[in-house]
């Protein structure tokens, strides 16, 4: 015990360098505790420094490193870092340096991803296609080109408006005030600019700016029986949807979803829309008549 | 070369144990290293919650983490005092790291179930799989250190060990260890997720 006695007394009394080592930790500690409150927003690096520093403190002082034989250093440095660089070189391979869950978060929520995807994996199209995320990477992506269910949309903005429409309260619409009282090419006039933007918020998706549908997935409403027959069928298949019927001898997979939450001012102005345009020759349907089928 | 006076002489001119104790941990270095590689390599990466954020809670892993580094204090003056052949005040030391080791894991048991009540297993999302193997092997060492310090603090008071304080030195490398571990734990799994 004298020999151990001796060696310390050496040293003089180590307390204090303790309490000033426990001090400088605590110090830091409080130091990266402060964002976890909300209380400053501190950069990662600089954070990631001072934990590398508070590492190097306890090595080098508590398990008393500073000063003791130079083999300890080497298996334990070694090591040391090549283990670090071995965590690096996983990050950079595997994942990423600046993403963060926040950040993940704040672009897009992942919930609405994971159901896009689960919506896909399915073969969920008409799902897949309602949801704002048919773009992003884990959503889009086929899982293999043979197998895919849904076909890629156009453009990301109409699927995240149509997301949007369908969350959104229906307010009257002012366009439509005395619309009983209109002549017949004012009706029309209306029913066609707002039927325009309920294609383009709700339909477009699907059935495609130009009416042509996606091939296999999605039928075209150009030249479509519906179209261009009885309003009543239109209609009705605009607020119920429709599931399984065989199209100019092409059977969908995916379902027309219903749109009931569409107000009468609407579907009157976007079964107008459909059946007036490209080259269709159905006739005008006035709100009158969507309020009667409701 | 008075401190190895009292050893058997070796001939790498150091002890053997605490050679082999900081071996060890070199080892370590590397077990942990891919547990936390592989934390970072999937961090965000979770396609459905619970995420980081909606889990965690500020107030208990600073509490955790001061605790920590407190019982590293209390190490040091095991060490200290178990050089000096002050036993029984080594031994209170012992004790008191032993309880801060104990609050620590506590608190794990508490942050764990608190996850598993807010939906966050294993098995839910990659966060979950691999938060809950890098801090459940950490606070495995934890307990391990527990257990080493017990046995450590009866072997002492027992008057069994050659030399307790180099025993005590040995288990205390240990244990500042999975200190420094939880201070990379800390910063990379928490910290970084409120920046
Ligand atoms: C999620 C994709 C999707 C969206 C969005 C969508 N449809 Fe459809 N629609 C379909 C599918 C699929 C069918 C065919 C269903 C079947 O054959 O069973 C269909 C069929 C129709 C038909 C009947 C065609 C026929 O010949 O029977 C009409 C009319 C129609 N859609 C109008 C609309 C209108 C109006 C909107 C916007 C309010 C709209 N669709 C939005 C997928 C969609």
């Amino acid at each position: 015990m004298s020999a151990a006695h001796e060696k310390h007394e050496e040293h003089g009394n180590p307390i204090p360098k303790y309490l000033l080592t426990f001090g400088f930790l605590l110090a830091a500690t409080l130091v990266e505790a402060l964002p976890l409150f909300g209380l400053v927003n501190i950069p990662a690096p600089f954070l990631l420094g001072l934990s590398l520093v508070k590492f190097a403190v306890v090595v080098l002082i508590f398990m008393h490193m500073l000063g003791d034989h130079l083999m300890f250093w080497r298996v334990f440095w070694i090591p040391l870092v090549m283990a670090s660089v071995t965590v690096c070189v996983l990050i950079s391979l595997f994942g990423s340096w600046t993403l963060s869950y926040q950040e993940v978060r704040g672009k897009r929520d992942l919930d609405e991803v994971a159901a896009c995807y689960r919506a896909r994996y399915d073969g969920d199209c008409a799902a897949w296609a309602r949801s704002p995320f048919t773009h992003n990477e884990y959503c889009a992506a086929p899982r293999s080109q043979a197998d895919d269910p849904c076909q890629p949309l156009n453009t990301t903005m109409t699927t995240t408006l149509a997301y949007e429409a369908l969350q959104k309260p229906k307010d009257a619409d002012p366009r439509f005030e005395g619309f009983d009282t209109k002549t017949p090419e004012e009706k029309k006039a209306i029913l066609m600019t707002v039927g325009a933007e309920v294609y383009t918020t709700n339909c477009v998706a699907c059935h495609g700016a130009e009416g042509k549908g996606v091939p296999g997935a999605f039928p075209p409403l150009e030249a479509d029986p519906v179209a261009n027959g009885p309003a009543a069928d239109h209609i009705s298949i605009i607020l119920k949807g429709l599931n399984g019927k065989v199209i100019n001898g092409v059977s969908y997979g995916a379902a027309m979803p219903a749109w009931p939450q569409l107000s009468n001012d609407q579907i009157a102005a976007v079964s107008t829309y459909e059946r007036m345009s490209w080259g269709n020759k159905g006739d005008m349907v006035e709100p009158a008549a969507v309020a009667a089928a409701r | 070369m008075s401190a190895a006076a009292h050893h058997a002489p070796t001939s790498l001119g150091v002890s053997h144990y605490k050679l082999a104790m900081w071996t060890f941990l070199g080892s370590e270095c590397f077990f942990f290293g891919s547990l936390i590689g592989t934390y970072m390599s999937y961090r965000g990466k979770s396609i459905n919650g619970p995420y980081p954020l909606d889990v965690f809670s500020a107030e208990v892993t600073s509490i955790s983490t001061f605790d920590l580094l407190l019982s590293s204090l209390f190490m040091a003056l095991a060490v200290h005092y178990a050089k000096l052949g002050e036993i029984n005040k080594a031994i209170a030391w012992i004790g008191a790291t032993i309880v801060g080791g104990l609050i620590f894991l506590g608190f794990q048991v508490y942050e764990f179930s608190h996850f598993y009540h807010e939906g966050l297993t294993p098995r839910v999302n990659l966060f979950g799989a691999t938060f809950f193997t890098l801090t459940g092997f950490h606070g495995a060492h934890v307990t391990v250190g527990v257990l080493l310090l017990a046995s450590l603090a009866y072997y002492v008071k027992a008057g069994k060990l050659n030399d307790p304080g180099e025993s005590t030195e040995i288990i205390g490398l240990y244990w500042h260890f999975v200190d420094i571990v939880w201070i990379a734990i800390f910063t990379l799994v928490y910290l970084l997720e409120y920046t």
